[in-house]
């Protein structure tokens, strides 16, 4: 019997020493990887700090009227927020690579699924980052037209604008990124929904008086303007 | 090369008995059914009258009018031995443009027919001019012929508030760049010689200078740019035709700009080297006869710039150094009675908007439509100025703005050589 228990124990002991057999490689490849991610990190850092300010980023994004990343970098600077970001990017991909390494099945799903969701996440941002610059685009158009027409409430009709388009592409990467399921086109659809009819009844029901008061001082000035200016500036 | 329909269609139903000519007067047209009877008519009386001995030709070049134009040409001519009619395919225009769509498509057909004709001198007239005289061919093509000018230009009488735009940016800006006082650039009365039409026909230009209704800038600062012997011909005053929009200022002030600082921005190695400016010789007599009066609301400009400064101070600020914004800042808390925008301040304001064309410190088309505050408070500011002035004080005025702009190109070519130096 102490004879068995011995070999019961010799072959517990085997496999436990073989598993940790098996798994010290792959546990120092993770550490060699981490480590390999965190050198790797820090030589790309410097070296787009070093660029970015032989190109003076900060300065051409001030000049391409972008200031707002300025705003919130660290130390108020876009170069040191890119090489912090690229930074950070190869460790977190250090750490991925690392974790598959290990070859566990934990390991394995853990990191497709995080793969799946960066995915979906820089699709998402793409689409905000891009909805953004048109909703200023629009913005400054509509400014300009506005301020053109002489309309008072040119800042009002843009600021509108660019809200409406940024609100609209925030819903479309919401869910792109399935967060809130079916509830964040429906809540966008009855807002907009809702600002339509809202405008319809005020303009419509509730205001119909001023907006007709509007019209004709808008006219009278329009004929007054052809009457009163012959002026061709060519 | 770009892609034409440039090789004129002869249209003429007559058979055409021209093969050769001295002097050619050409007639651009689109849908001009209701001027180009009296254009037509007033350009045959002015050849058979001043050029009757030498042989000439009258080219109606048309590019697709919907209208009875090529009919109203056939029958206000009385001699169509000398008429030819040919067709020119303008590009496709954004439907708020100026002018004659496809201006410089018009030119180079016109050019092509000229040279096959042999002829030393090449007189464009602008079909939508309802003020255009018989003097006026004689004063164009005799400058030419005698005394070999390669370019004239058309000088016309205005009444001192109209052509504010030519006044107040135009032609100093021109002036201080190239070197040369041509009083009116964008004219649509041209003549040229053989030598002048043999340089066009040689560019390599774009679509854009093509299908631009503004061609005729760029046929002028071509003509400065490659020392082309330049007169203008005084040829009195311009009445416009009745039909042409003059409400939507901003999409003309984004045209002519537009074209102007797209033509700054590609001859900068030219202009960068001239100092000072010479005057062109004119041709006709100078006088002032009563211009009919014209009535501007001043008030209405001011409130535009002043909504203006309240609105667009951020994207001004892109452009416009901070000196330049608090004295427009000074300028928007005056009352109207003081409202005097000094010129050092007006030419380095177009200086400043054309160093952010050429940057695309934001959309262009958004650029120079926000100058349209800009220009309207400076209108206004002109315009009062030149409320009880004559003809001498509104010449001297206008000079002291264009010594201003000479004044202030070496700043321009600072900005210009060394953009980072001066980011607003």
């Amino acid at each position: 019997m102490w004879k068995q228990a011995g070999e019961i124990l010799d072959q517990s002991v085997a496999r436990v020493v073989l598993g940790i057999a098996n798994f010290l490689p792959a546990l120092l490849v993770f550490i060699l990887i981490l480590l390999l991610a965190a050198l790797l990190a820090w030589v790309l850092s410097a070296l787009l700090r070093h660029a970015l300010s032989k190109l003076d980023f900060d300065q051409w994004l001030v000049r391409w009227s972008l200031s707002e990343p300025a705003e919130w970098s660290p130390s108020r600077s876009p170069t040191l927020l890119v090489a912090r970001l690229a930074y950070w990017a190869v460790i977190f991909s250090g750490l991925l690579i690392g974790l598959s390494a290990l070859n566990t099945p934990f390991a394995s799903q853990f990191t497709m699924g995080l793969l799946a969701i960066l995915y979906r996440l820089l699709i998402s941002l793409f689409i905000l980052a891009v909805g953004v610059v048109i909703a200023r685009f629009l913005a400054r158009g509509v400014l300009i037209t506005a301020v053109n027409m002489q309309l008072q409430t040119a800042r009002l009709l843009s600021l509108g604008v660019k809200w409406l388009v940024i609100v609209f592409v925030g819903a479309m990467a919401l869910q792109h990124l399935g967060i809130g399921g079916g509830i964040v086109p429906l809540a966008f659809g009855i807002l907009f929904g809702g600002i339509v009819l809202a405008l319809a009844l005020a303009v419509g029901l509730g205001s119909k008086d001023l907006v007709s008061r509007s019209w004709e001082r808008q006219q009278a000035r329009k004929s007054e303007d052809q009457t009163e200016e012959q002026l061709h500036h060519l | 090369m770009p892609e034409l329909d440039a090789i004129p269609q002869n249209t003429s139903p007559d058979p055409v008995a021209v093969e050769s000519a001295e002097i050619v007067v050409a007639l651009p047209t689109h849908n001009n059914e209701g001027t180009i009877t009296e254009v037509a008519q007033t350009v045959e009386a002015g050849l058979t009258k001043y050029f009757s001995s030498r042989k000439y030709a009258l080219i109606h070049c048309d590019g697709g009018s919907q209208d009875k134009t090529s009919q109203c040409v056939r029958e206000a001519v009385r001699d169509r031995s000398y008429l030819l009619q040919i067709k020119y395919s303008p590009p496709q225009i954004p439907p708020t443009a100026h002018g004659l769509p496809g201006q410089g498509s018009a030119f180079r057909c016109i050019f092509q027919q000229a040279q096959k004709l042999g002829a030393k001198v090449c007189l464009v007239v602008d079909s939508d001019t309802a003020s255009v005289r018989p003097e006026w061919i004689d004063l164009f093509v005799r400058p030419v012929l005698e005394k070999d000018l390669d370019f004239v230009t058309s000088y016309y009488d205005r009444h001192k508030y109209e052509a504010t735009l030519t006044k107040g940016i135009v032609y100093p800006l021109v002036r201080a760049l190239y070197g040369k006082r041509i009083i009116q650039p964008i004219g649509g009365d041209f003549a040229f010689s053989q030598r002048s039409m043999d340089h066009y026909l040689k560019q390599d230009v774009g679509n854009c200078e093509l299908a631009d209704p503004h061609a005729d800038l760029w046929i002028t600062i071509q003509a400065l740019c490659n020392n082309l012997r330049i007169g203008q011909a005084f040829v009195g005053p311009k009445l416009r035709n009745p039909k042409e929009p003059s409400g939507d200022i901003s999409g003309l002030l984004a045209a002519v700009l537009g074209a102007l600082f797209l033509q700054v921005e590609k001859t900068a190695g030219v202009w960068q080297k001239v100092r000072g400016s010479e005057v062109v010789p004119l041709f006709g007599s100078r006088e002032h006869p009563n211009a009919e009066p014209v009535t501007v609301n001043v008030k209405r400009m001011m409130d535009a710039y002043r909504l203006g400064y309240q609105t667009l101070q951020e994207i001004w600020g892109l452009v416009l150094p901070p000196a330049t914004l608090l004295d427009l800042k000074k300028l928007a808390s005056r009352p109207e009675e003081q409202l005097r925008f000094a010129d050092e301040a007006w030419a380095r304001v177009i200086y400043d908007f054309a160093q952010g064309y050429r940057l695309r410190i934001i959309g262009r088309d958004h650029l120079l439509r926000a100058l349209t505050p800009l220009y309207l408070g400076w209108c206004a500011s002109f315009i009062l100025e030149l409320e009880n002035a004559d003809p001498q004080e509104v010449e001297a005025r206008l000079e002291k703005l264009c010594l201003a702009y000479e004044a202030q190109k070496p700043y321009f070519i600072s900005r210009w050589r060394w953009p980072d130096r001066f980011n607003p």
